[in-house]
Order: structure tokens, then sequence, then C-alpha cells
């Protein structure tokens, strides 16, 4: 693929190279302090021209890295060599180095003392002695913990399970109750509606019969006044049973329901004689079987849960804890790790009496006989020495780095200078001396020249750092939006020292044109941009200074679909014209092997594996690079169906004894793996 | 996996979208955002929905959830479900479904989970609100759904907030909340998008377990041609607020006959591309407030005919299960090639094709 592409790699030419780099944060406050190693020790090189992909999962540090590469955040440890020079340097390695020859040179010089060698001994040997002994007591104590916790729980635990039955009880009575009610509520309701017409109906009937009743005795040929008595009577009953009926209707609604009653007094007014009295009774005689049937079921119901619910308690409490018998198992738990710890205390006590014993003897000895315990000093002299030299250049070595991680000259380079400026101006006093004028101007002029470029050669941060370039992943949130595009591309220029606005304004055009937009957006605010062009813009931005080097941070992974493409196509084409390297951090693999020569993946801080793209995907040795690779959805619905996920379990790996590092298996190929592992991935790529 | 297209079994219909318009009212004028869809979900189904942004997807899923923007503006067209149609039918009806029969996981678990109150009430309060049960039973089925979707130590994590989750767990707070009523329907709107391939990887597979285990039907919207292949059986091309391709998943990506489709899979690398350069789709969308005349891909469209830029062009049938909204596929068309990319994964389907 790579010969496919116009632009060359040369290999010859490192820009970066990142040399166990580490990047440590310290969060929190308090006992919950601690460190998070968000780089843990990384290193790589990339060459010109290249596009070398970093690949993990959020939070593996892979956009740390880029952060750290740029000077966002100071390293912790390790070097970021960028064109040669020093950019940044972790302090802490260097300390640890001082540390560690101080502590060396005690060593070496009590080696010459015999006397204190031995006493020196025995102090070491009981020490290791007593931490073995402090495990001990450590374990135990925390063993009789996880014990006396899960006593002192079991309490808790079976009132857990009593509630629990408890509630599953109620919860299922409740259920009951409410099914009850519902189907009691349904009958009332339906019989009372049932009670009213029929009411209704029969009052009617009433009505229709007392007056059929009276027109019949009018059709009879009696005289007036019978007929007005037996209108009266007829009139009379109809009106008694008609209230009859009301009353039999409200007493079967109060038999349903006696909120009901109220309600329906309303409704029953009128007053007319009743035949249906015996009906609304057999009606509510009804309702009552059907209450009953329904209590009665319930009542069953509700006595079996009980019963169950009793039979389960009793099955429950067989398991109540007794709180005495808990209290005595827990206090013998105690005493019998109290005893424990007591025994190994003596025996530390025994270790201290006895080291003490020793180094006392060894001292009387030293009296009886000097000549066995003879200093020998001009040995500790030249150690002294040795050391002496050692650690000032240690010292020497940091304090260069903290001049080269603020980017400026060290006393060093500070020296050299000055002593080339001493040199060419003597060279210059020698030279003019009986040149004509004219010469001697010339001369000058070229010797200002030369000491101008000096001056200019001292190193800051504009003129180290504007060759580094970023592009950020989210184009919106990383654009202010309160300046106008052109200040957003310019403020690179401007940081550098260009003060000539025509000069600018060409740049930008300039620039603009090479991204795919027009100039007439460069007065524009960023929020009248689309997602795809927003990230142009920040490509922009980046390009300005004419950078070798851009670190791409996740540049399309906020861009949309058929965005994404464009984005991907402008990057490479900038690429092959401007001969840029890429440092390209991404979690997409396909986009990944597309478009870089290298790639480095990276999990939880450090590099499992790191080789050329192809080679990557055509060998995959780490589990986790597998996982990845498993775990990209391609649109080919076939290969779906049969592609299954590898699921990576970082405890597949014993590091307790023999340490993992970053080694080269086949040219090109490395990967983060311990002896016994490398046999075995050897094995998989078939070479001895 | 998910690709058991149903067709022995007696399709059932269970949510029927019938020309679908819907425009929202802005300070630039009326945005026609969706313009006329129609599909069919069936029981048991995942219909997948591809699009870039402003494409309508988002929107559709909304208009089923009820749950579209105030100036939102129903023009025409129906949602059946269940008989009803839920673009007609009140807001106090809607509760009634919303949730318990149709649910839906969004994109961004970040945002759509309370920061401010803990995971466990946030799973139960669906429950005790709308089934009525009591907190304590609440609360077992609440760790009965977390452990359901993978979730170590529910009792713990139960009296967690949502910020001492990580990504992945917080989407699997996010579907369990959704799960939590039985629902029937669920609408994944994007739901793996802001998640790493590993942990994305994993809620998919979650998604297919739970969707196996209770028949779910599944609407399954998203950008990444790779998940549709891995979920979908029927996928829904959709472009500026219309449909434009749709069919089963294989007949998507073996036999595709839509430009945009095809600009679709050729504009991604995948793992076999080796190209210098992609067939990126040039432009950006239209805007939906003046949509074009005739069809709205025809100006990124290199294979635009004359007749694009002035009619319309209908849903030409290339089979029984597959639709194409083209001039390319009107017998008069002239014959054209699709990109090499496209070819590329035609190929793959090989025998398939042929069938």
């Amino acid at each position: 693929m790579n010969s496919k592409k116009k632009s060359v790699i040369d290999y010859n030419h490192k820009v970066l190279e990142v040399r166990n780099l580490k990047q440590y944060f310290k969060v929190g406050v308090g006992n919950r302090r601690m460190t998070v190693k968000a780089i843990d020790g990384i290193s790589f090189d990339i060459y010109k021209r290249e596009v070398f992909g970093l690949v993990g999962e959020s939070g593996c540090g892979k956009t740390t890295t880029g952060r750290t590469i740029i000077k966002i955040y100071n390293a912790t440890d390790g070097t970021i060599k960028y064109n040669g020079r020093i950019i940044g340097a972790g302090l802490q390695g260097d300390k640890q180095r001082i540390r560690e020859l101080k502590q060396n040179r005690k060593l070496e010089i009590i080696q010459q003392n015999p006397l204190k060698k031995k006493i020196y001994e025995l102090k070491q040997k009981a020490k290791s002695d007593i931490h073995v002994l402090n495990d001990d007591i450590n374990k135990i104590r925390v063993q009789t913990e996880v014990e006396v916790n899960k006593l002192k729980a079991k309490p808790a635990e079976f009132s857990n399970v009593l509630e629990l039955a408890l509630h599953r009880y109620e919860t299922e009575k409740n259920q009951v109750l409410r099914e009850r009610k519902i189907k009691l509520d349904r009958i009332s309701e339906n019989d009372i509606k049932d009670a009213i017409n029929m009411y209704n109906k029969t009052i009617n009937v009433i009505k229709r019969k007392t007056v059929d009743k009276s027109k019949y005795i009018k059709s009879l040929q009696v005289n007036k006044e019978e007929i007005e008595e037996a209108i009266e009577e007829i009139k009379t009953t109809e009106v008694e049973n008609l209230n009859v009926a009301k009353e039999k209707l409200l007493k079967t609604i109060e038999s349903l329901d006696p909120k009901l009653v109220s309600v329906y007094e309303k409704q029953v007014t009128s007053n007319n004689p009743v035949k249906y009295v015996a009906h609304v009774d057999l009606k509510s005689e009804i309702v009552k079987n059907k209450i009953k049937e329904i209590e009665d079921y319930y009542e069953k119901v509700l006595v079996k849960l009980k019963s169950d619910y009793d039979v389960e308690l009793n099955e429950i409490s067989k398991n109540k804890p007794d709180k005495q018998e808990l209290k005595n198992s827990i206090n013998e738990l105690k005493a019998n790790a109290k005893q424990k710890i007591k025994a190994i205390q003596d025996k530390i006590n025994k270790i201290k009496q006895e080291t003490k014993a020793q180094i006392l003897q060894v001292k009387q000895d030293a009296k009886k006989e000097p000549n066995k315990f003879l200093v020998n000093q001009s040995e500790i002299d030249k150690v002294k020495n040795k050391y002496k030299k050692l650690i000032q250049e240690a010292k020497e070595v940091l304090r260069e780095h903290r001049y080269l991680n603020k980017i400026k000259e060290t006393p060093k380079e500070k020296r050299a200078r000055l002593q080339k400026m001493e040199e060419l101006k003597e060279a210059y006093q020698k030279k003019i001396v009986g040149l004509s004028p004219e010469a001697a101007a010339r001369e000058k002029e070229a010797y200002e020249n030369e000491i101008r470029k000096l001056n200019e050669s001292i190193p800051n941060y504009a003129n180290t750092m504007s060759t580094m370039q970023m592009v950020f992943q989210d184009p919106i949130a990383s654009l202010n939006p309160r300046m106008i595009v052109k200040d957003i591309i310019s403020e690179g220029l401007i940081v550098r020292g260009e003060r000539d606005s025509k000069l600018i304004n060409e740049k930008v055009n300039k620039i603009l044109d090479i991204v795919g937009l027009t100039p007439d957006h460069a007065t524009r605010y960023p929020h009248e941009f689309s997602g795809g062009q927003r990230q142009r813009i920040g490509i922009a931005r980046a390009l300005i200074t004419n950078p070798d080097f851009v670190i791409a941070d996740e540049p399309i992974s906020a861009l949309d679909v058929s965005i994404q493409a464009q984005i991907l196509n402008l990057l490479s084409d900038l690429k092959n014209e401007l001969g840029l390297t890429i440092l390209f951090i991404a979690h997409d693999l396909s986009v990944v092997k597309y478009f870089c020569d290298r790639i480095a993946v990276m999990y939880f801080g450090k590099i499992v594996e790191m080789a050329s793209s192809e080679e990557l995907f055509k060998n995959p040795l780490h589990p986790y690079t597998k996982s990845l690779l498993s775990a990209i959805p391609q649109p080919d619905p076939i290969y779906e169906a049969n592609r299954s996920r590898v699921v990576y379990n970082p405890s597949i790996h014993n590091y307790t004894i023999d340490k993992p590092e970053l080694v080269e298996i086949t040219p090109g190929h490395f990967i983060y793996a311990n002896n016994e592992e490398l046999a075995k991935y050897k094995e998989e790529l078939g070479i001895k | 996996m998910g690709n058991q297209v149903i067709k022995n079994k007696e399709k059932d219909v269970i949510l029927k979208v019938e020309n679908l318009k819907i425009s929202f009212k802005t300070q630039q004028g009326i945005l026609h955002a969706i313009r006329g869809i129609d599909f069919e979900l069936y029981r048991g189904e995942t219909l997948a929905i591809v699009g870039e942004s402003g494409s309508g997807k988002s929107v559709t899923a909304r208009a089923i959830m009820g749950l579209l923007a105030g100036n939102a503006n129903h023009e025409s067209g129906s949602i059946m479900y269940q008989g009803q149609d839920l673009m007609l039918i009140p807001e106090e009806e809607f509760h009634r479904i919303r949730g318990t029969k149709i649910a839906m996981i969004f994109q961004d678990p970040m945002s759509s989970l309370n920061p401010i109150m803990r995971v466990g009430k946030q799973i139960t309060e669906t429950l005790v609100l709308k089934m009525k049960i009591s907190k304590a039973s609440a609360k077992q089925k609440a760790l009965e759904l977390m452990r359901e979707v993978g979730i170590p130590e529910p009792e713990k994590r139960y009296h967690q907030y949502p910020f001492q989750f990580s990504g992945g767990m917080r989407q699997r707070i996010v579907i369990a909340i959704a799960l939590a009523n039985n629902a029937e329907i669920l609408i994944c709107d994007e739901p793996t998008t802001a998640l790493d391939v590993t942990i994305q990887a994993q809620i998919l597979e979650l998604i297919n377990k739970i969707k196996k285990e209770r028949n779910l039907s599944v609407i399954f919207i998203t950008h990444d041609l790779g998940v549709v292949a891995n979920m979908a059986d029927r996928a829904l091309v959709m472009y500026a607020g219309k449909v434009v391709e749709y069919g089963t998943t294989n007949e998507i990506f073996y036999n595709p006959k839509h430009p945009y489709t095809w600009a679709l899979l050729a504009s991604m690398p995948n793992l076999d591309t080796t190209t210098d350069r992609l067939d990126a789709i040039p432009g950006t969308p239209p805007n939906l407030i003046n949509p074009p005349v005739g069809d709205a891909f025809s100006l990124r469209n290199k294979y635009a005919l004359q007749i694009d830029f002035e009619v319309e062009p209908p849903l030409f049938k290339v089979s029984d299960t597959h639709y194409a909204a083209t001039w390319l596929l009107h017998p008069d068309a002239p014959k054209v090639n699709p990109p090499k990319a496209v070819l590329d994964i035609m190929k793959k389907g090989g025998t398939l094709n042929e069938q």
C-alpha cells in the first residue's frame, strides 16, 4: 500500500523519538488520593512522512500521549525527542537515578568497613525475617475480619429472609383482597343496575295497569259515585304498591352497597302500586348468595396463603441464628487470632533481641581483635570519588532536562553559544585590521549577520514547537465561537510574531483554498459552518504555520458518515502534497488500517503490539489485538453472521516472575510479552 | 446472528407507518424533516434505519414514541399500532403505550440518565409509576433486570450514581430501564455511537440476546453499515426525509440499487479497502427548508440523469422485499456499474446474489 502513495517514507530521518514516556496523574484528596498511570512507559519512533496510528479503547492513554507530545502536559518520566532535540523530559527517572546512586554508594562504602558490614548484614536479615512475619500477622487479621463479618451478617441475613417472606405474603394477600373487592364491586354494580331496571319496568307496568283498570271501570255502566270510589281505591293501592317497590329497591341497594342509597333515593321518586316486590327479593337473595360464594372462595384462598406463610415461617425460623452462639463463636475466632498474632509477635521480639545480642557480640569482637576489622580507607575514598562524579553527571542531566522541558537554552548550550560568539568576535577583530573602510563595512555586516543567526537559534516555544501542530477531535468544541474564521486560523502566525496583516490575509486565503473552503468563508463565525467544514477549519489552523508534524487526535470520529471520507481524503492529499508526518489517533480500526503505515495498539497505558498496518492485520499476535480486530463490524452480512468475538481477559498473563517488555519478534513487529509468551508467539508465526 | 429472515413464517405486522409527513416550524421557514415515508415492522424482526444525520431517522423514531418537539407539525399520514393511529391519540392515551408497549434506547448514555438520581431509583421509577407495584418488589425486579443486562454486583450498583458507571455500563442501565415494563417494540436510536468498539460489540450482543429471549421487534437506527450487517433482518436507507431503498439485509448489501446506498457503502474504508482514495460523497445533505426538485440526492450523485433533476423517482420494485427509488431502475435508463468498492462487497455475496 505504501508504494501506491506519492510521498515516500524516509526511514533515516526520525521526526519523533519517544522513549519510556510516562504520564501519571494524581487524583483525589485525603485517603482517596491515588496515582493514575495514564501512560506507563511507552517508546516509539515516527519517521519522516509516515502516518503512525495509535489505536485503543477510550481510557487507554492515546489522547494523553498526543497531548504530552505537544506539551499540553509535562511528562512524568521519559523523553520526547523532536527532530533530534529533546522537547519534553520527565524528571522522575532522573531523580530516581540520583537516589539509586546514593544508595549504591552507601552500600559500597559499607562493604569496605568489616564491622559496619557485619552489623548491616545482621540488621538486613532481621528486617527481612520480621517483614515476612508482619505479613503473616496482616493475613491473619484480614482473614479473621472476613470470617467475623460473615458471622455478624447472619442475623441481618435472617431478618432479610424473614422480611422478604413477609413481604411476599403481604403482596399476595393484598393481591387477593384487591381481586375480591373488584369482583364484589362488579356484582353490586351490575345488580344495582338490574334492580333499578326492574323497578322502572314494574312501575311502568303498575301505572299502565292502573290506567287500564280505570278505563275498564269507566267503561262499566255504573253510577258516577261508585266509579269515583273505585278509582280512588285503585289509586291508593297504586301509591301503596309504588312505595313498597321503592322501599324494596332501596333495601336491595342497601344490601349491596349502603353508600349508594342516598344517590338512588333521589332517582326513585315516583309512587305506584307494585307486583314485582317478590322479584327484587329474589334478586337480592341471588346476589347475597353470589357474594357469599365469592367471599367463601377468597376466605379459603386467604387461609391457604396464611397457612403457607406459616409453614414457610416455620421453615425459616429453623435456621434462626442464636445470638449467644454467634457471639461465642465470634469471640472464639477473635481470641484465636489474638493468640496466633501474640505468638508471632513474640517471635519478632525474639528476633529483635537476638539481633541486638549478635550486634553487641560483633562490636565486642571488634574491640578484642581490631586487626580483623580494619577499615580500608583508601578504597572508600576511591568509591566516594567515583560516585561523586556519577552523581554530578546525573544532576547535570536533571538540570539539562529541566531546561529542555521548558524549551529554554541549557547552561551547556549557553556556554557553547557565548564561546562561539567570542571566537567570532576575535576572528572579526583580526580580519578588519588593515582593511579599507568598504571592505571593513562588508566584514562588519557579515559578522553581525552571524551573531544574529546565533541569537535567533536560541530555542524557544515559537521556533521549536511551531512545526508541530494538532487537530482536535471535536470540531465544535475546539473552535472559539466568538472569533471569526480568519482570526482562528491566523492566531498561530500572530503568536509566532507575524504582524503584516496583508501577508496574514494572503496566507489565510491560501490555506482556506487548500482545505477546500473559499476565501469568503474567512469572515464568518464557526457556528455558520457544518461539522465537516468546521473540521476543515481545524485542519487549516493546524497547517497555517507550515508544520512538518501533525498530531490528529480522532479527527473524524465526531463527523457524519458521508463527511468522514471527505476529511480522510483531504488529510491524505495534504500528506502527499506537503510531505506531512502524521500521528493519527483513532479507535476505528478500519480507518486506521486504511490510513496508517504503522500502527501501535495501546492497552491501559502500554503499547501491547506495534507493526506495519498490513502485518498487524495479517498476523495479530497479542490477545488484545485479536479481540479488537474481532470486534469490528463489517458491511458484509455473511461475514457478520460468522464473526465470533474474542474476549480479552488480561488475567491470562502471568507477569509475577517473568517480567514482560516490548520486543521485536520479526523485523518491524513489536510485541509486549515475557520470554514464555514470546516463545508461544514465535511458534504461532512459525519461526524458531 | 440477526439474519434469520422471517420468510416462511406468517409476517405479522406490528407497526405500520403510512405516508408520514412531518415538518418543523423554524425561524428560517418550514423544515420538511420527513417527506412521506411508508414502512412496516414485523413481529420479532430487527429493522435497521440507515442514513446520515438530518435524514429524518431520529424524527421517525420520535414520532413513533410521541416525543416530537413542540414546533413539529404532523402534515399527513399515520402510524398504526394495535388498531390506533399513534399520531392522533391524545397524550393521556399515549401514557399507556409509551414505555410500556414501545420503549426507546437513546444515543448518549451520558445525558439520558439523571445525574443526581441513583440508578436503582431510575429503573424502579417506571415500575412504580406504570406497573403500580410496591417499591420493595420493584427493587427485586430492578435487580433482576440489572442482572439480565449483565451488570455485576447489582446489589451494590443499585445504590450508585450514573457517574460511577462507565459508558458501556451506563448504556446497560438505559437498556434495563427500557426493558422494565416488558415492551414489545424497542427503538434503539444509535445506541452504540458513543461507545468503544469492544463495548459496542458487547452491547449489540446484549440487544440481540434480549430480542431473542423476549421476542421483541426492534427498530435500530444507525449510520454504521457494519452494525446493520450484524443486527438487522431488513434495512431501510433514508435520505433527506425519504426512503430511498429498502430490502432484506442481504439485498441491501449484496444487490444495492440506489446510488446513495452505493455511496454509503463505498465512502467508508473497511478492512479490505486497498484503494488510494475513498469515494467520498461530495457536498453536504440538502437543506430541507427548500427541498430540491426531483431526486434529493441528484446534486451529490455522479450517476444522476437529467430526469433526476426534474421528477422525483417512484419506488421501483426489484424483488418482493426489495424496492429502490431511483430512475436508474426504469427500463429506459442507461446501464451503469456501481463503484468498485461496492462491486467488491457484492462479490462477497456471490452465490446469494444470483438466487
